[in-house]
C-alpha cells in the first residue's frame, strides 16, 4: 500500500514534469486554477455544497484476495494504495493528485506519494497486532468512529491549502 | 451524539474562516519564500490528513 502510494505520487509529478517540460509557463495559471478548484471542493469538504467527486465505486473482488496471505496482501494494498481504482471518499485526494501534477516534481511527489502511503495503511499496522478477530473487528470501528472528525480536518487543511496558494501566488 | 444541523453548519463556518485566515497569514509570513516550498510543506501535511481519513473511512 505504501509502494502503490508512492508510486501515484510519483506518476502524477512525473506526468506535470513532462506536461512543464512542453509549457514551462503553465505552472502559474495552473497553479491559481488549481487553488480555485480546491476552495470550491473545500467547501464541499465542509458540507457547504454539494460537488461531484471524481472517483469510482469499485471494489477488489474477493476472488482476487482469496489465494495466500502474502499474495492476497499485495494485490490488495497495490490496487487500494494506488487511490484511484478503488471508491474515493474525499474531494482532498484528487486535489494532491493535481497539486503533484502541477509541481512537476518527482521527488516530492515521491515524498507526498510515501506520506500519504503509510498513513493511509495506518489501520492495517494497528489490525496486524491483533490476536483475534473480534479485537480487529474493535480496531476498525475505532478507526470509522474517527472518520467524520478527521473528515472536517482535511476540509480544514484543504481550505488553508487552496487560501495559502491563491494568496502567495498574488503576492509573488 | 446528534448534533442539530445548524450547529455543525455553524461549526464547520467557524473552521471555513480560521482555515481562510491561516492561509493568508502564511501566505504574508513567508513571503521569503517561493510559493512552491510553502505549498509544498502544505500539500505534504495534506497528503498526510487524506490518508488518515481514508484509512478511518474504509
Amino acid at each position: 500500500m505504501v509502494v502503490a502510494g508512492a508510486a501515484i505520487g510519483v506518476a502524477f509529478a512525473a506526468a506535470g514534469a513532462g506536461g512543464a517540460s512542453l509549457w514551462p509557463d503553465a505552472a502559474v495559471p495552473l497553479a491559481a486554477a488549481l487553488g480555485g478548484v480546491a476552495l470550491v471542493y473545500a467547501l464541499h469538504e465542509l458540507d457547504f455544497v454539494r460537488l461531484p467527486v471524481p472517483g469510482r465505486d469499485w471494489q477488489v473482488p474477493v476472488e482476487w484476495v482469496s489465494g495466500g496471505f502474502y499474495r492476497s496482501a499485495v494485490i490488495f494494498g497495490g490496487t487500494v494504495g494506488f487511490g484511484v481504482f478503488t471508491r474515493v471518499p474525499y474531494a482532498s485526494f484528487p486535489i494532491l493528485l493535481a497539486w503533484l501534477f502541477v509541481s512537476g516534481n518527482v521527488a516530492y511527489g515521491l515524498a507526498a506519494g510515501l506520506v500519504y502511503g503509510v498513513a493511509r495503511a495506518i489501520s492495517i499496522y494497528s489490525s496486524a497486532r491483533c490476536g483475534q478477530p473480534e479485537e480487529v473487528i474493535s480496531v476498525g470501528q475505532r478507526f470509522m468512529s474517527w472518520a467524520p472528525a478527521l473528515h472536517t480536518v482535511t476540509g480544514f487543511a484543504l481550505t488553508t491549502f487552496a487560501a495559502y496558494l491563491l494568496t502567495a501566488l498574488a503576492l509573488s | 451524539m446528534i448534533q442539530a444541523p445548524g450547529l455543525t453548519a455553524a461549526r464547520h463556518g467557524v473552521l471555513l474562516g480560521a482555515a481562510l485566515l491561516l492561509g493568508l497569514g502564511l501566505a504574508a509570513a513567508t513571503t521569503g519564500l517561493s510559493w512552491q516550498s510553502g505549498a509544498g510543506g502544505l500539500g505534504l501535511a495534506l497528503a498526510a490528513l487524506v490518508g488518515l481519513a481514508q484509512t478511518c473511512s474504509a
